[in-house]
């Protein structure tokens, strides 16, 4: 018996070991990055693994003034903030509605809403940017904003449609009686019910948006409009730079999704497994 | 009576307007638009500024397959694609079955190891590029391990390997997480009953885990597939092509034809002939192991 458990204490301490390892090779880049973003580039060439000798913040406020990390975290907070209400709110209505009445008018749009999922961007982009340009959209924080809707609006729907099934349709009779409509029934009866689905949809969009590039540099162009990863984009194409500036610029890019993560650690985990349908 | 049944009807448009409305607009106008007419387009002559243009049949398509430099792209990013799927695939399968036993501070193991797939976009490259060409190299001079110190990005090879490296290392996480939930959705009692019946560990991890593993192990090359054909930002700000477009995937392809050399139909053609290929090898993907599930 305490063979057994013998085996069992060191089978533990064995996958522990080389969790741990995985963890050390996998932080590894993200440790350089951020441990040389302190130093100066003379320092950087000299010896990369040292530790910085008089750590100081200059880098950063050199970066922050090239990327005019200000007003690009704003256009990025904006954007994701209204991208991800806006597609909780609508996709949520759409997917209770689909779930709640079938009939041939909801069947084939839920068709058309599958090959949301099914068709890459890449494969509508080209036509995409001439729409922007045809709706006045350019430029604009609602062009983004309306674009992420219509890109996330099928899989948030997929996965509320998923969860208001498997809530008794009962309680919305009983609503109903109680003189409640459908719009207030859905607010006030089945969203409470699928909150966990919503900030699961919500964490998992934040994500997105936040680091999308290929569809927001079609829309937010001009230079007081660029999101973080566009004004990245463009800091490394446009100017010549080294990279104690470069490395301070991609860890303050990469400060806000840490902190995101550590609040939402628990949705964007749960995200990941039931967004796996499209990523 | 009549007039009842007519208000009930109004109101019954009324919801269905106010429900599905908004997303049937925004979805209408901004996807489905955009594809019918990328379609479209891919057999006519439209210059993209002009309100006319002649239809000219399958000529695009034609010349889609006499465009050399887009097959190179096709291959590079099916052989990247394959690179990546089976090494993150691995991975993430390996790390799921560490953790699901229960060992010390697995929720932070956990999201220490999908951190990396929070960082995404053209961030994620120029990360690398840094770690590639400043922290390898110095790296392989202090060893000596010269592959370590070469001169990154100026040689096809290293930026393909690079890219895989890159690509493995933010989806790895990401599947594991997936892995992690089927492991966790394994009846113990079907492992205990082989460790009772004399089964050796690799044959509970062979014919045990992985059968019942099966829908997860669909699901994650689905993803990987898709995430690494559809390769763009990191292939931008890693390597951006370099060196003479020999790193170049399908989508930077595509992206150059339709918006730097203004070829839009052409793009839009190399767009369609693109997907049908990806949709082929998916599906290929999805037959070929959801017939391998078994029933729990």
């Amino acid at each position: 018996m305490t063979g057994a458990k013998f085996k069992e204490r060191a089978d533990v301490v064995i996958r522990l070991i080389q969790v741990a390892v995985s963890v050390i090779i996998i932080l590894i880049p993200i440790y350089y990055t951020v441990m040389n973003s302190f130093k100066d580039a003379k320092e950087i060439a000299d010896n990369i693994s040292a530790l910085p000798k008089h750590p100081n913040l200059d880098n950063y406020k050199d970066a922050w003034r090239r990327l005019n990390f200000p007003v690009a975290f704003k256009n990025t907070f904006i954007v994701t903030l209204f991208s991800t209400i806006g597609v909780v709110i609508f996709a949520s209505m759409n997917g209770y509605w689909i779930a709640r009445h079938n009939n041939p008018f909801t069947k084939v749009w839920t068709v058309l809403f599958l090959s949301g999922m099914s068709v890459p961007f890449q494969c509508i982009m080209i036509t995409f940017a001439k729409m922007i340009g045809l709706l006045n959209l350019g430029n604009k924080y609602f062009g983004v904003v309306v674009s992420f809707w219509a890109l996330s609006i099928p899989m948030a729907m997929f996965l509320t449609s998923g969860a208001v099934k498997s809530i008794p349709i009962e309680i919305e009779e009983a609503a109903i009686i109680d003189g409640c409509n459908a719009f207030t029934t859905f607010w006030l009866v089945v969203f409470p019910l699928i909150k966990g689905t919503i900030f699961t949809i919500a964490s998992l969009n934040v994500l997105t948006y936040w680091n999308n590039y290929l569809m927001t540099q079609f829309i937010l162009t001009k230079k007081n409009m660029r999101t973080i990863q566009i004004a990245m984009q463009s800091l490394f194409n446009e100017a010549l730079f080294s990279w104690d500036t470069a490395v301070a610029a991609v860890s303050l890019s990469m400060l806000p999704l840490f902190i995101f993560f550590i609040i939402a650690q628990k949705q964007v985990l749960g995200g990941a497994t039931a967004g796996a349908v499209k990523g | 009576m009549q007039l009842k049944h007519k208000r009930k009807r109004t109101k019954n448009i009324l919801n269905y307007v106010i429900f599905m409305g908004p997303s049937i607009l925004f979805f209408t106008v901004l996807f489905l638009i955009p594809l019918f007419t990328e379609i479209v387009f891919a057999f006519t002559d439209w210059n993209g500024i002009d309100r006319g243009f002649n239809w000219v049949g399958l000529y695009l398509f034609k010349r889609v397959l006499q465009d050399h430099q887009y097959w190179y792209s096709m291959w590079f990013t099916i052989k990247f694609s394959f690179f990546v799927v089976i090494f993150s695939n691995l991975l993430g399968f390996f790390w799921a079955y560490l953790l699901s036993r229960r060992i010390p501070l697995a929720n932070l193991w956990k999201a220490l190891i999908y951190l990396p797939r929070i960082l995404g976009g053209v961030v994620l490259g120029y990360l690398w590029r840094f770690i590639f060409q400043e922290v390898f190299v110095q790296f392989g001079e202090a060893t000596g391990w010269s592959w370590f110190s070469q001169m990154w990005f100026t040689t096809a090879s290293s930026s393909f390997w690079a890219l895989v490296i890159v690509m493995t290392w933010t989806l790895s996480g990401y599947l594991m997480v997936i892995y992690n939930a089927g492991f966790s959705a394994i009846d113990d009692t079907f492992i205990e009953a082989a460790t009772i019946d004399g089964a050796s560990k690799p044959q509970i991890l062979f014919k045990v885990i992985i059968p019942l593993l099966m829908p997860s192990i669909t699901r994650c090359l689905f993803i990987a597939i898709n995430w690494a054909m559809l390769l763009y930002d990191t292939n931008l700000s890693l390597t951006n092509g370099n060196p003479f477009r020999l790193s170049e995937g399908v989508t930077m392809n595509i992206y150059s034809t339709a918006f730097q050399t203004n070829q839009m139909t052409f793009g839009a053609a190399k767009s369609f002939i693109f997907v049908l290929i990806l949709v082929v090898i998916s599906l290929t993907q999805v037959k070929l192991t959801s017939s391998r599930e078994v029933q729990q």
